[in-house]
């Protein structure tokens, strides 16, 4: 019984993790984090802020250089799905690590 | 010379260090201005892979000028969590002019091709470039430099960044110094980028970017 309770709160905290992976709380709802390698200066910052601004679903995008992410926050009931974020920073000459989905309210 | 004619000379004949690729759709204004060239380089990046664009390479000394269509490929780029390094193969096709004697209004096909590489992060930067440069009878030239910087600060997006700069340039076939060595500072904002510095040798070098 024992082995069956710890093996039941391992993966709690399994399953847990993984969806912390996958969906975190943001600032905004309706958004995406999504780490980027290779951001080091302000053009870098201002590359990624043209190119997905000019997408109608993008709201708005905050580039973070210390911690290498951006936060792009979509128009309601808009969005981009993660193959074309991955797409467009590629396309500006940036690595995509990871896409964090945001929890929808 | 007036200021104003000088800024304007500075503006319209000069190249800077800052890379020769933009992002997609990015229109760059590059220039350098040294004691013995200036030049303007303006390009267009339809990709992050490669720009073309216009140059025009000013010899003071010499008095001779190149105008040409110039080719960047960025041949690798390599990303990390907090760095970045490139590598680019530049080149260039035109013609170069000289109405200084011997020659008179002399014209001959003329191009360079040149490979550069930096690797920076948001404190320290260094870099490597080489050019070898061809105009017939006028001139023939082959020039490198390397490059160290480092942040004082490492201030946030937005912000007025500032790079204290080491350039080290030898250049084999001119006049001047083989070996020019010259503390730079930088200065980078938003979309402008302004460094200046003086040799050792005494040579003024001032250099500005703009991106739109």
């Amino acid at each position: 019984m024992r082995k069956i309770y710890l093996t039941l709160v391992f993966c709690f905290f399994s399953i847990s993790a993984f969806s912390d992976s996958k969906n975190i709380e943001c600032a905004k709802k309706n958004s995406v984090n999504v780490d980027v390698n290779g951001m080091v200066c302000d053009f870098c910052a201002r590359a990624l802020e043209k190119v997905f601004s000019e997408k109608q679903e993008v709201a708005e995008i905050d580039v973070d250089l210390d911690n290498g992410k951006i936060s792009i926050n979509f128009n309601d009931g808009a969005s981009l799905d993660d193959s074309l974020i991955q797409k467009l920073v590629t396309n500006s000459g940036y690595d995509v690590v990871k896409i964090n989905r945001c929890e929808r309210g | 010379m007036k200021p104003v004619i000088l800024f304007v000379y500075i503006f319209i004949f000069s190249e800077a260090d800052a890379r020769p690729v933009s992002y997609p759709g990015g229109v760059t204004l590059m220039q350098m201005n040294d004691g013995y060239f200036s030049n303007l380089h303006l390009h267009y990046s339809p990709s992050i892979k490669y720009s073309v664009g216009l140059k025009i390479e000013k010899n003071r000394v010499e008095k001779w000028t190149f105008l040409g269509m110039q080719y960047n490929n960025l041949l690798k780029r390599i990303n990390k969590k907090n760095s970045q390094a490139n590598f680019y193969l530049k080149s260039a096709i035109g013609s170069t002019h000289s109405d200084e004697h011997p020659f008179s209004n002399h014209k001959v096909p003329a191009g360079f091709i040149g490979f550069a590489t930096d690797w920076e992060d948001r404190r320290f930067f260094t870099s490597y470039e080489n050019k070898y440069s061809y105009s017939s009878d006028i001139a023939k030239y082959f020039q490198q430099k390397v490059r160290f910087g480092i942040a004082p600060y490492i201030g946030d997006y937005g912000d007025l960044h500032t790079w204290v700069m080491f350039q080290i340039q030898h250049t084999p076939k001119l006049e001047t110094e083989e070996i020019n060595v010259t503390p730079l500072l930088r200065f980078f904002k938003d979309v402008y980028l302004v460094e200046s510095g003086v040799s050792l040798d005494g040579e003024i070098i001032l250099n500005a970017v703009v991106r739109f």
